[in-house]
């Protein structure tokens, strides 16, 4: 992508766009992005006449909002003080929260409502204009992932937002920059929906939300695939194809109809909003199409959890393909994340027994058009192309006071298959932690590329900041190399988001990584009970303590065994030898590293002493009553210097070769031994599920076959719930312990012969610096002998 | 006396006039003084002159020539033709010549005594009427006897810069070949030092010191500095006396700052030494950190044999097991260095230290003779004062008059013995001084050039050693590494052709970049086969290399004269090393394993 785009974006350039709907996915995306400044609506503005109240007013209200960001840092607080300040939109509040009560209709209805007043209050429609925004769309909420397309809103739609903000709030609160009052009051009010929802429902649901968004594009894909077919009509097939969230489509198509991109910029993120909230809301509308996908995803929750990222790298291909097209099909794929939101949406809520009485309630959706998509998208599985990333880590900056004080990086990332195509965020030392961490509770059983080490006391230290932010760089190269974690979503997050703290704490909130709790041993792991059970279960489980807990507290006074649960044990033996194999290598390098860092220290110290030496023979060359004499020492002492400075050009290289691939290598190996740990752990957890599932199956077969009484048959049945209950779990701990097992056969593989090959390199360079600067040295000192002596 | 006579008469007859005439009066009587005890010299004085240039240049040749030295000071000499003569008469007829060959040096008894204390074993041939015999053979005289002499002629002989005894051991650790050699070049250069000085040779006690029997000698004269001890240390504090000779006045502080910066510079090397011995051994664990991974790789290997072709892995082991030797060998090469640094710059200032010490001494007794002077000056200033007071009273008692003049006479005679002896110093020392400096740039420059040429040696082994792991690493991943570079080419290519013939001679063949024709990095053209000397000496690698070793005996003549050459000056007076065998005499495997303090093979 030409990220100069922004430069060579021209009123033409729009023109070619909009009627003839030729242009690739490139341009709109810079088109997109080009609408982000200010000064590029503008040039809209010439072209479709929109009229200059719309910026004004959203410039407006972007001052507003900024304040409002200033006053509360979080979405929570803040939609309760809004629905405090605004009073009059309280009517609208309780539609909604009416809704939440399961009259989705009347959701729908307000949500239009407002919809419909936005529409009327932004000016006029024009086709172009409406074009426009379908491109827009497709660009703001990207073919990535619904959390990326809320970060784009906030960070490049709306450049001036600070990095406080949470992730929510901004999406949140995005519309309302660009929308008018009246939307902006509309949006509030879903925040007070939400907020209400969070308060007064259970805030377990709020789980769901990373969750959905973790499956985002296959359907986009899909959708888009088969919206290049559609031209005429661009509009309303998409609307028809997303139809999952009646209101967000209904606002969407509005606003495409009607009003002008901006509008559709505005409406884009507001319907975005909107699918959280029904999210929150328990999904009230599902499509009867979508029944059917359900199914698929009521398998395995583990599956559900690693599947969605490999469908990310579908997307892009397939959108640009979409684009070149047509423009509609963009148009298309935005509304396509929508639907496939709605859809993991009711993916979940299906899986949730309490949603699923929803499911049915209203699907304005297109059956046929939905079945179309199912096998398309095994189709494309795959092939996953990868992503070309291109990161940088710079300019490290000491942040903060005394205590607070610590050193930001700033993270520049330019992707294709991403909006924004550029980004540029500031990260510390511990939100790489996190991303290792989020990553790591992802993708079981991934290796993960480690984050430098926590302490570094002495380990080359002549460049402690520099050569943390090379290896953090690295880390991030190497997972934007590897075609699952590339489209991981907190990846994405980490590298997009301009209100990462509060991000980072939702996000982790959400998935029960716990990633801020952060060991400083990379090889100690977390397993998140939420995506190793699903959500019901999970609250289940946690209210009790966790897993392992459950087992003490839940069940052991009730089944007598006093007994500790059994050990695990591992019954693969590849796993027991690798797990050796593990230990052996990282002890191996580790002595190998601190060898390397003794030499290195060693070195300095020499380069420093030889600096002295060199000052004493001056010393002396001074005291020299003859010249000859004088300037031989002279020359000695040069000789003596230079060889300090290829002493310090040694130990540097030293340090940038094998020092940093050793220490890469021996992270890495944490790294690898965590996904051993993982899998310990989640045998363990098997074990101890095992055992309740035995216990609860023995106490079910004490009642024996139902009978008429009823005591016994309450009881009887209330055994059989919990019998059934805990023998879904067994089942979803037993799958992903054996899934997370081959994921590591697999890794392991591909890693053994990727460490070795980069060690192998390093030592190649190594060697050969080496030899060059040995060179160096004797040519020194001979020119010296020469010369001299 | 007879002056002293003199002076009594003429203070008797002509009190008032004296004071004044003092300095004449002395050139005078030195003339005087000279005709004798100079023995009717002064007749052949000019004539002297030529005998003695024909004298000294057979007897200085052979132990150090040092005529440099003496014509210059006679060019200056015109001027003032008898001062030389009258004061330094030896300086005029150096007939008496010592030559002295040290042939071995010998280290007996305890641990302590082998390395502080060993005996020196040389050849003596001389003309100094003092010894018994024209030749001496296989004389042993102990470190101790050394130092006791040279403590005798430091202090009976103010007027020169006694050499100061080398250094008992070297650092190249006792009972090693390197020890012996430059021990024993040392002791020669020593002796060299001692026989030019016609006044060191002029003392009996060096035949005693001499012919007495081994490890008995004490010093049999008496001598005294001019002031030892507290004494000594009180009157250093003082601020030196007015001198007039510019040239020695500016030559104490010099000598002075030489001293301590020598020490400085010691202390450098000494610290950066240990840090680069410790840096060699560091190395070497890393060395092993890589063997250990080919152990544990052919654990691996042996575990789970699925994923690897067993010939892959085992080259690899091989390659792992190789680097680490390699980077070992490095490890090994670089403590090696560290204790050369010792062995040639350290040991080279040590001595330069410790003479720096003894000219320093011999300066400051310099300026004790001549405060000593003052005082005797002034006080015979006092005492004539007296004496000129009961003169002018002529009621006083005669007794006390003589008693006066007695002293007058006692204090003059001193201030006479001190003047002459100073005017003596001064201008020995002048010419010390010179001869001082000499050696001091010869032998800085000297340790200097050892230290470089080892450096060179040791520096090029370790390029040598390295290269020759650069094929195994270069072929075990053709698409890593140095292909990144852009620079595949370089050494596959080289691969290609020499894989086949030199499997088995450890892929040296091509790409050592130091070959018989120069430095492949240097421009000029350095013609050498040094490289053979390295290979030779990295016996622990030979197991794979040791085929190409064999195959190029032809440089060996090359090898003889150019490396001779090189370290020609590293191995002046290691007379005993044949020269066809150069490589004991920069090192051999027993030495290095020695100098390492480990054993390495």
């Amino acid at each position: 992508m030409n990220f100069d785009g922004e430069d060579a974006l021209a009123a033409p350039v729009w023109d070619d766009l909009a009627p003839t709907n030729d242009k690739p996915l490139e341009d709109i995306t810079r088109i997109s992005n080009s609408v982000d400044q200010t000064t590029d609506i503008n040039i809209f503005n010439d072209d479709n006449a929109i009229n200059k109240e719309i910026d004004d007013i959203s410039s407006n209200q972007r001052l507003n909002h900024q304040e409002e960001l200033r006053d509360f840092e979080n979405p929570f607080e803040t939609s309760a003080l809004l629905h405090n300040t605004s009073p009059i939109f309280d009517n609208q509040t309780f539609t909604n929260k009416e809704s939440n009560n399961g009259n989705t209709m009347e959701s729908e209805n307000s949500i239009l409502n407002q919809a419909e007043i936005s529409d009327h209050l932004t000016s006029q429609t024009q086709n172009d204009s409406l074009l426009v925004g379908s491109s827009l769309l497709d660009s703001l909420a990207p073919e990535t992932d619904l959390v990326t397309s809320l970060n784009q809103d906030s960070t490049n739609i709306f450049n001036p937002q600070s990095s406080d903000e949470p992730l929510f709030a901004s999406t949140f609160k995005s519309p309302l920059n660009l929308s008018e009052e009246n939307e902006e009051e509309t949006t509030h009010q879903q925040n007070n929906i939400i907020t209400s929802n969070i308060n007064s429902k259970q805030i377990q649901l709020l789980f769901k939300a990373p969750r959905i968004r973790r499956r985002p594009l296959k359907r986009v894909a899909n959708t888009t695939s088969i919206d290049t077919t559609a031209t005429s009509q661009p509009i309303e097939s998409a609307y028809a194809t997303v139809k999952t969230q009646e209101s967000i489509n209904s606002t969407t198509v509005s606003s495409t109809d009607k009003t002008t991109d901006t509008m559709t910029n505005i409406s884009d993120p507001l319907s975005k909003f909107v699918t959280e909230k029904q999210k929150i809301l328990q999904g009230s509308q599902t499509n009867s199409a979508q029944d059917s996908i359900t199914k698929d995803f009521k398998n395995d929750i583990v599956e559900q959890a690693t599947k969605p990222l490999f469908d990310l790298t579908l997307e892009s291909p397939e959108l640009k393909k979409s684009h070149e097209n047509s423009n509609d099909g963009t148009e298309h794929s935005t509304d396509a994340i929508f639907s496939k939101a709605s859809d993991k949406f009711q993916k979940e809520s299906s899986a949730d027994p309490t949603s699923d009485t929803r499911i049915d309630s209203d699907t304005p959706l297109h059956p046929d058009e939905l079945e179309n998509v199912v096998p398309v998208l095994l189709e494309e599985e795959p092939a996953m192309p990868l992503m070309k990333f291109e990161i940088e880590v710079i300019d490290p900056v000491t942040v903060g006071e005394m205590t607070s004080a610590h050193v930001e990086y700033t993270v520049i990332s330019k992707c294709d298959g991403l909006t924004p195509n550029y980004s540029q965020v500031n990260r510390r030392y511990s939100d790489f932690r996190w991303l290792y961490r989020q990553l790591q509770n992802n993708n079981w059983g991934k290796i993960i590329p480690p984050p430098p080490e926590k302490q570094m006391i002495g380990k080359f230290k002549q460049d402690f900041i520099e050569n943390r932010r090379l290896q953090m760089q690295n880390m991030l190269i190497r997972i934007s190399c590897d075609p699952i974690l590339q489209n991981d979503n907190d990846f994405q997050l980490f590298l997009q988001s301009s209100n990462f703290t509060f991000d980072a704490k939702t996000r982790e909130f959400y998935s029960g990584s716990n990633a801020s709790n952060d060991s400083n041993d990379l090889s100690e792991i977390q397993i998140s009970e939420i995506k190793l059970l699903g959500q019901e279960d999970a609250n289940i489980v946690m209210k009790s303590g966790g897993l392992a807990g459950d087992q003490r507290k839940g069940f052991m006074s009730m089944s007598l065994s006093f007994s500790s649960y059994p050990k695990y044990q591992e019954p693969d033996e590849f796993f027991i030898t690798q797990v050796e194999n593990c230990e052996l290598i990282e002890e191996q390098l580790s002595n190998l590293y601190r060898a390397l860092e003794s030499v290195d220290t060693q070195r300095n110290d020499m380069s420093n002493l030889v600096l002295e030496f060199a000052a004493s023979i001056d010393a002396l060359s001074n005291l020299e009553p003859t010249k000859k004499t004088a300037e031989l020492l002279t020359e000695f002492a040069k000789v003596h210097k230079a060889i300090k400075e290829t002493l310090d050009r040694k130990s540097l290289q030293e340090a940038l070769t094998l020092g940093s691939t050793l220490d890469e290598y021996i992270r890495s190996v944490a790294s690898v031994k965590a996904i051993f740990n993982q899998r310990a752990r989640l045998g363990y957890y098997k074990v101890i599920v095992e055992n309740d599932y035995n216990k609860n199956k023995t106490q079910l077969e004490k009642f024996g076959p139902s009978n008429g009484k009823n005591a016994n048959n309450e009881k009887r049945k209330r055994a059989e719930s919990d019998f059934n209950a805990i023998s879904i779990r067994f089942k979803k701990v037993n799958d992903a312990w054996t899934s997370v097992g081959e994921t590591i056969k697999k890794e392991l593989s591909h890693f053994e012969t990727e460490k070795i090959q980069e060690f192998r390199n390093s030592m190649e360079i190594f060697l050969e610096s080496s030899i060059e600067s040995q060179k160096e040295t004797i040519e020194l000192w001979m020119t010296f002998y020469q010369n001299y002596l | 006396m007879s002056f002293g006579n003199d002076i009594f008469d003429d203070m008797d007859n002509n009190p008032f006039a004296e004071p004044s005439e003092e300095t004449p009066v002395l050139e005078q009587e030195t003339t005087t003084d000279t005709v004798e005890s100079g023995t009717a010299e002064p007749p052949n004085n000019t004539n002297d002159n030529n005998d003695t240039n024909i004298n000294s240049t057979p007897n200085e040749t052979t132990p150090v020539t040092t005529p440099g030295n003496e014509p210059p000071v006679r060019k200056e000499e015109p001027p003032q033709p008898d001062l030389e003569t009258t004061l330094l008469p030896e300086r005029k007829e150096p007939k008496l010549s010592l030559k002295v060959r040290v042939t071995k040096i010998e280290r007996a008894g305890t641990t302590s005594n082998q390395q502080e204390n060993p005996s020196i074993i040389f050849d003596v041939s001389t003309n100094i009427p003092t010894f018994r015999r024209k030749l001496y053979r296989n004389i042993k005289k102990t470190y101790e006897e050394f130092n006791n002499f040279f403590k005798y002629l430091n202090g009976s002989l103010p007027e020169s810069f006694i050499p100061s005894i080398p250094p008992p051991y070297t650092n190249y650790g006792i009972e090693n070949h390197e020890d012996f050699a430059k021990l024993l070049k040392n002791f020669q250069e020593w002796f060299n030092r001692i026989a030019m000085d016609q006044l060191i040779l002029r003392k009996e006690e060096l035949a005693f010191f001499i012919e007495s029997d081994h490890s008995t000698y004490i010093p049999i004269s008496k001598y005294k500095l001019p002031a030892t001890g507290l004494k000594r240390k009180t009157l250093k504090q003082l601020s030196p006396p007015y001198d007039e000779v510019i040239e020695l006045s500016e030559f104490r502080p010099y000598v002075k700052s030489l001293h301590w910066i020598s020490k400085d510079l010691q202390s450098k090397i000494v610290k950066s030494s240990r840090s680069r011995k410790s840096l060699g051994t560091n190395e070497s664990n890393f060395g092993h950190g890589f063997m250990a991974l080919k152990d544990l790789n052919q654990i691996k290997q042996n575990s789970n044999s699925v994923n690897k072709t067993n010939t892959a892995s085992n080259a690899e082991n091989q390659l792992y097991k190789r680097f680490g030797k390699v980077i070992n060998a490095v490890g090994n090469i670089d403590s090696i260095i560290a204790t050369l640094d010792m062995s040639t710059l350290y040991d080279g200032l040590e001595w330069i230290v410790k003479d720096t010490y003894v000219v320093k001494e011999a300066l400051t007794n310099r300026h004790l003779i001549m405060r000593e002077l003052l005082n005797a000056q002034s006080n015979t200033k006092n005492k004539q004062e007296t004496a000129k007071k009961f003169r002018s009273k002529r009621d006083i008692n005669p007794l006390k008059v003589d008693e006066s003049y007695r002293q007058l006479k006692e204090a003059s005679d001193y201030e006479k013995k001190l003047t002459f002896k100073l005017q003596r110093i001064t201008l020995n020392l002048k010419y010390e001084k010179e001869n001082w400096l000499n050696w001091y740039k010869k032998k800085l420059h000297q340790s200097i050039k050892e230290y470089t040429v080892q450096k060179i040696n040791y520096e090029r082994k370790k390029l040598t050693i390295l290269e020759k792991i650069r094929n195994d690493v270069r072929k075990a991943d053709p698409n890593g590494g140095l292909s990144r570079l852009g620079r595949e080419n370089l050494i596959i290519n080289d691969n290609k052709e020499a894989d086949d013939s030199n499997r088995n001679n450890g892929l040296t063949t091509s790409i050592s970049s130091q070959g018989v024709e120069g430095d492949s990095w240097a421009g000029e053209t350095r013609r050498r086969s040094i490289m053979e000397a390295d290979r030779l000496n990295r016996t622990e690698f030979d197991d794979s290399i040791n085929g190409t070793d064999q195959n190029e005996p032809d440089n060996e003549d090359d090898e003889d004269n150019i490396s001779g050459d090189l370290t020609a000056t590293a191995t002046t007076t290691t007379t005993t090393t044949p020269t066809g065998k150069m490589d004991e005499s920069l090192m051999n495997a027993r030495d290095a394993a020695t100098l390492l303090g480990t054993a390495t093979f």
